[in-house]
């Protein structure tokens, strides 16, 4: 980032909840790029969840703390005893090495915090380098890596949850999720999901191949997704080829608005609400910005997983907008503003210009419905 | 329009004039909670007829076999026994499959607040179905025989129109109409705020403040953190021990707890079957249930066979082509049914130019055409339709009254000044409709809609080489899932 | 002048020769597969296989998805060698139509009595009707030498479970980039990925029980000619390698002159002369999110063919060397809905174009036409869908013609598919992302188009 965007950036973010940059967040943002609040957020670190703490629109998206066990301890299981399970795990699926294996834990061995993210991104840089090069002493397998990534033209440290493995002289990103995988099943969304998270990692990582002129194509398109089996933790390993996913994310990149033009876009007195606001004046800053910015509301995925969505949702319910009844509805209503001119095309109000389809079809529905609920008959 | 329309009203619509499930006298109804992210386990269950109230099943820490299992060894008695007796009852005798099968009269109906209710049902099932009854860990039979029952009834649910287990959420869906997304659809509490929200408030704020109701079974509203205080403290109490004697007595605060839970969705999951109970059955709901008995009592005469009710987890590719053919068969036959017995539902198949419906102004009863030298009766109708018709020449349509019977073709098609148009429809047989013929004067309606048996799929019981692995390693893949089961307690 | 690009014929055969030798060389059990893009000339290769096979002693069953494409299965095998007799095997209530009669063409009914002929053609699902009968005492239809199956990835591993046993050999054609088998029930799905998915291809569940099983890549287009074979690349992995069998040039449209008073008709004329150029046009209504049933959009093509009719188009091609009149028969509307067939159908009646073919793509799958007026899938839309997105359906519509394709759409379509794609589900042993291919596609649809839009 430049100077002037970093200060834009943290005055917009002012004293809101932020979150650092991750594979993760970068993924699940993903999902929403074509929302101009959710980018300016992205943009400035701030976390769209917890703005709405407290008030009547804090939704009730939050780790489950069952949930969260169950992953730690799957994960703890895999990495325990020096990588041990993950790495038979590797040499029955993967054709790892049986000794010798090199393991890189950038995790533990660097401490928390900004200094941290520095140092591992820099060894981190510096393996996939020893990978590229098929030098000797390259690593079979990195835990904990940090990409340096350029994400629409914003430069932050990507701490990455999955791993890299290396088999066969190619790099392939590993994925440990803990949903369970059973007689050859899983959840489709979950599995989507974290191939998704998958492909963000490979981009990153050939990016930064890129960058050092080195041939990006080291990292796999074919990912590796551990799942526990059935009822307990017994790991399994997926292979599955993500470079769908991959383009996507990569199209992304390509098409994201420049974080620099969209802070410059609006002056330097938006600011999303500060934590220590109570509840009310935090909805008033926020509803302010929403005005000001725009938003897309897009209920089945937006109330998934946006901290704001139940705000947008009650906001969409005040303009009485279609978008409220999700996309199906949306599909029938084509030049149609709102629910409430539906209703009145429906009941047979002359349409403006760009109505005349929709209303066609209303209208005529509305007649068949009434002649039914009047005479019992078609 | 609909939406629109509710969303005006501030409260759902019908989109049906009658109800298209049938609900049994006293259905039996289950409400569960699991863990956060423990598909095959189960926190809490509930258990009973509305009468009766609901027995309570909690584990304690269900992460722990035997815990789960011995609660689950409860509820299985209960369940079983109930699930089981109905067989027995009174029916009739048919031939099925070749041997003869009593079929009861009476539909062994499970109530549910909810589809992924089925789902967690099913995954118990399928990981109690293959439980071994020996060796070191002996299971007690009566959690495999539960497990097998589950297991066929959360695979039976995805058969479009099947009624022995209802979701409530499904059977509010699909009778009105609400202004929410499909997302919010799954939500128990939100769509009854819809249905039937309180006097003066609009159903979208009804439904935003009952969204916030937990009602399972995953713990999505903050309840888990208390179960997982609740659990840490029992398991601490219990010191690792799992003697009923020590743990009934540590149970009672985590009882407590779910036992709020399981009353809150109870109460709502039968406010909202009862409030259905009131609309008109569907005439062909009558069928559908026979055949929801007949796949029931097949499948307790399958459990009372030779193994014992066992099945593959999963189905062979011969099998897997059969199950498609079977759901296609009862998604069109259903779609059918419920629009050619209620005008309100076959209104958006009009809609869709798939349908006409208007006043017959000509009746030929006699009309006679010459088909291969033969001179043949063929009567023709005609009707005017208040809606344009575009519907091509030749096209075959079948009259609401008789549509198990033969179509009809569109002869011709005229459009009136006044919008609609006047169509001519000849019948393709020269054999009597058991409902008559259209009288003039009256309302009809045709469509592409029909309710005759559609071509059924055949296959011969061995597989061909070309659906059989040449790696034979996957024949029948390892069914007992609970040999992973290996890390949890530890763990935990 | 030569009319054929004869590199790419060559490698065509090479490729025919690999696998008539692979075919033939299987011992006991086993298949071979051959996937073809549009327009391949599948038909003729099964046509000199089957004569390979009987030539070298063996009894074949040839099997289709439907009953058009094994009519003119019937009518090509039948007319390769007049001296050998073809048994039809007919489903109930289905007649040959006339053009496909021939006098050594054989009308087997009941069909088990086929039994014993040398050569037997029907549909997939009535061989397996007499193969397997459900009624035990109905007599089997006897066993085969070697099965061969056109349209393979149209026909779903549930369906050819039923005929598989007709033969220890079989040779398993189609184009992968068609529409693939789907179902309307969502519980249909939960096999995906699966080995026992009944709706996998043909060619899905024979590579995943027998992933030796060989898979050739047929590397021609007969109908497309380069222009054509340009936009088709879309929808194909880009390791098959394919090129146009026709030289370029050979296929020329030529229009009349005629007067030209509205803005509309300069428009309509503009789309028709670059179709004659480039062989096709996007013609773009203005932006607009509409219903599916679009009448603005159904109006345009009838306009566009009322047009085409008034210029009197003349068409020379390999086979047609003097200009001839266009036949509207030889003209298709691809649509993707059954209202909007409706609605074409009842428009184009009204103004005399009633030889004008319309149907969805589903239905055109398989078939050839001079010209194709293509309504585009995702015209109107504010938000693509899986339905509408599906590569397949799109690669159906664009790959009917052998003269022209012009594509009727809006102009936002475009931006549709130029936002991010959605995050999409995925499946444990399914690489191919459905969505995301379609969107691809799409994209590089509208990029090849890019040249040849007008806006109306």
């Amino acid at each position: 980032m430049t100077d002037r965007v970093e200060r834009v950036a943290s005055s917009l973010l002012g004293s809101a909840p932020s979150k650092t940059p991750s594979v993760r967040a970068l993924s699940s943002y993903a999902s929403h790029s074509d929302c101009a609040t959710a980018s300016l957020a992205f943009a400035a670190r701030a976390d769209l969840d917890r703005m709405c703490t407290g008030t009547d629109y804090e939704s009730p998206i939050g780790q489950d703390p069952q949930a969260f066990q169950r992953g730690q301890t799957f994960e703890a299981m895999l990495k325990g005893n020096g990588y041990g399970a993950l790495l038979d795990l590797l040499r029955e699926e993967a054709s790892f090495p049986p000794t010798a294996v090199r393991i890189e834990d950038l995790r533990t061995r660097y401490p928390r915090g900004t200094g941290g993210l520095k140092l591992r991104a820099r060894e981190t840089r510096r393996l996939l380098q020893a990978i590229a090069n098929g030098e000797d002493e390259a690593p079979n397998l990195i835990d904990g890596a940090v990409i340096t990534g350029n994400v629409a033209g914003e430069v932050a440290y990507y701490e990455a949850d999955s791993l890299a493995a290396i088999a066969g002289g190619k790099l392939h990103v590993g994925e440990i999720k803990s949903f369970a995988y059973t007689d050859g099943r899983c959840d489709p969304e979950k599995f989507g999901a974290a191939c998704d998270q998958a492909a963000w990692y490979i981009l990153l990582c050939r990016r930064a191949l890129q960058d050092m002129g080195l041939d990006p194509h080291v990292v796999s398109d074919e990912a590796f997704i551990i799942l526990p089996v059935g009822v307990g933790l017994t790991p399994t390993l997926l292979r599955q080829n993500i470079a769908g996913k991959i383009r996507r994310a990569q199209t992304l990149l390509e098409t994201a608005p420049d974080p620099a033009e969209l802070l410059a876009l609006h002056g330097p007195d938006l600011q999303f609400p500060g934590k220590e606001l109570d509840p009310q004046a935090r909805l008033d800053v926020l509803e302010r910005l929403l005005d000001a910015v725009g938003t897309t509301y897009r209920p089945d995925s937006c109330l998934r997983d946006c901290g704001l969505a139940q705000l947008c949702r009650a906001r969409a319910h005040d303009r009485s907008l279609p978008q409220l009844c999700g996309s199906q509805v949306l599909r029938n209503l084509p030049g149609v503003g709102t629910l409430g001119r539906a209703a009145e095309l429906a009941a047979g109000a002359a349409p403006g210009i760009g109505e005349d389809h929709a209303a066609r079809a209303l209208r005529q529905a509305s007649t068949v419905y009434d002649r039914v609920l009047a005479g019992g008959a078609l | 329009m609909l939406a629109a329309r509710a969303h005006l009203d501030g409260r759902a619509l019908r989109t049906a004039q009658l109800r298209h499930r049938a609900l049994a006298s006293e259905p039996f109804g289950i409400v569960a909670w699991q863990l956060g992210a423990e598909p095959y386990t189960i926190a809490a269950l509930g258990a009973g007829t509305r009468a009766g109230g609901y027995e309570l099943h909690v584990p304690g820490f269900p992460l722990n076999r035997d815990l789960l299992f011995a609660a689950t060894l409860v509820f299985a008695e209960q369940f079983c026994t109930w699930f089981e007796s109905v067989a027995a009852g009174p029916g009739q005798e048919t031939t099925h499959f070749g041997g003869s099968l009593h079929v009861p009269d009476e539909l062994p109906q499970i109530l549910v607040a909810n589809v992924e209710t089925i789902g967690l049902l099913g995954r118990l099932g399928r990981r109690l179905a293959y439980l071994p009854t020996d060796g070191d860990r002996p299971a007690d039979p009566l959690l495999p025989r539960l497990g097998r029952h589950l297991m066929w009834i959360a695979d039976y649910a995805q058969t479009p129109g099947q009624q022995l287990i209802v979701a409530a959420t499904d059977l509010l869906a699909s009778h009105w109409q609400t202004a929410m997304s499909t997302y919010e659809l799954g939500s128990l509490a939100a769509l009854d705020a819809w249905v039937d929200p309180p006097a003066g408030t609009h159903a979208f704020h009804a439904a935003a403040r009952a969204e916030r109701f937990p009602v399972g079974p995953r713990p999505e509203h903050g309840e888990g953190d208390e179960a997982q205080q609740l659990m840490q403290a029992f398991n601490a109490a219990r010191a690792g021990s799992v003697d009923p004697g020590v743990v009934t007595t540590l149970l009672g605060p985590l009882r407590t707890f779910y036992d709020g839970l399981v009353a809150g969705t109870w109460e709502l999951m039968w406010l909202a079957a009862e409030r259905e109970r009131a609309w008109p059955e569907a005439p062909s709901v009558e069928r559908r249930a026979r055949e929801d008995r007949i796949a029931y009592a097949a499948h307790v005469a399958w459990m009372d066979g030779p193994v014992q009710g066992r099945r593959r987890a999963r189905r062979t590719p011969r099998a897997a082509a059969l199950r498609l053919g079977e759901l296609e068969a009862a998604q069109s036959m259903c779609v059918a049914e419920e629009a050619i017995d209620d005008p309100l539902r076959m209104t958006p198949v009009l809609l869709a130019g798939k349908a006409l419906a208007g006043e017959i102004i000509a009746c030929e009863a006699d009309r006679r055409e010459r088909i291969n030298n033969r001179n043949l009766k063929r009567p023709r109708v005609t009707l005017q339709t208040d809606e344009p018709c575009v519907m091509p020449i030749g096209k075959g349509l079948w009259w609401t009254r008789a549509a198990g019977e033969k179509e009809w073709t569109v002869e011709r098609i005229a459009p009136m000044e006044t919008g609609g148009s006047t169509i001519a429809l000849v019948l393709q047989t020269n054999r009597q409709l058991s409902a008559g013929l259209p009288v003039v004067g009256e309302r009809a309606c045709f469509s592409e809609l029909n309710t005759r048996d559609s071509h059924s799929l055949y296959l011969p019981s061995a597989a061909p080489w070309t659906h059989r692995p040449a790696d034979s390693s996957f024949a029948d893949p390892s069914t007992d899932i609970e040999h992973t089961d290996t890390e949890n307690e530890e763990a935990a | 002048m030569t009319h054929f690009d004869q590199t790419v014929i060559d490698a065509a055969d090479t490729i025919a020769r690999a696998v008539r030798e692979d075919f033939m060389g299987i011992a006991d059990e086993g298949a071979v597969t051959l996937t073809a893009i549009a327009g391949a000339g599948k038909s003729t290769f099964v046509r000199d296989t089957v004569n390979t096979c009987t030539s070298a002693g063996m009894r074949v069953a040839v099997a289709a998805p439907t009953n058009e494409q094994v009519f003119s299965l019937v009518a090509s095998i039948a007319d390769s060698d007049p001296a050998q007799a073809v048994a039809y095997v007919p489903a109930q209530r289905v007649e040959l139509p006339a053009w496909a009669q021939r006098p050594n063409v054989q009308i087997v009914r009941p069909a088990h009595q086929a039994g014993n002929a040398t050569v037997v053609v029907g549909t997939i699902d009535k061989l397996a009707a007499a193969r397997n009968p459900r009624n035990s005492g109905v007599p089997k239809l006897g066993t085969f030498d070697a099965l061969i199956m056109d349209e393979s990835y149209q026909a779903s591993a549930g369906r050819y479970y039923a005929v598989a046993d007709i033969a220890p050999r079989h040779l398993c054609v189609g184009d992968g980039g068609q529409i693939h088998p789907f179902t309307t029930v969502e519980a249909g799905m939960q096999w995906r990925g699966l080995g026992e998915d009944p709706l996998q291809t043909a060619v899905g569940v024979l590579r995943a029980n027998h992933p030796e099983t060989p898979l050739h890549r047929f590397p021609i287009t007969r109908r497309l000619d380069s222009r054509g074979a340009h936009i088709a690349r879309c929808f194909y992995p880009s390791d098959h390698v394919f090129g146009a069998a026709v030289a370029d040039g050979v296929r020329q449209m030529m229009l009349g002159s005629m007067v030209a008073p509205t803005a509309r008709d300069r428009a309509l004329d503009h789309a028709l002369d670059l179709a004659t150029e480039r062989g096709w046009a996007h013609l773009e209504l203005p932006a607009r999110q509409v219903l599916t049933c679009d009448p603005d959009t159904a109006e345009a093509i009838v306009d566009l063919l009322i047009r085409l009719r008034g210029r009197n188009a003349r068409l020379v091609c390999e086979r047609q060397r003097t200009p001839a009149p266009l036949e509207f028969a030889r003209v298709a509307v691809g649509v993707a809905h059954n209202d909007q067939k409706d609605l074409m159908r009842a428009l184009l009646d009204a103004v005399g174009l009633t030889t004008v073919v319309v149907d969805t793509a589903n239905r055109l799958q398989g078939l050839e036409f001079d010209i194709c007026i293509c309504w585009h899938p995702l015209a109107g839309l504010d938000e693509a869908d899986e339905f509408h997105l599906e590569a397949g359906r799109m690669c159906v519509l664009c790959t009917r013609h052998r003269h022209a394709c012009i594509v009727v759409g809006r102009a936002g379509d475009r931006e549709v598919v130029e936002t991010l794609p959605p995050s999409t589900p995925a499946w444990p042993g399914i690489d191919a992302d459905m969505i995301l291919n379609g969107w691809d596609a799409h994209r590089g649809v509208f990029a090849g188009l890019e040249q040849v839009r007008v806006a109306l």
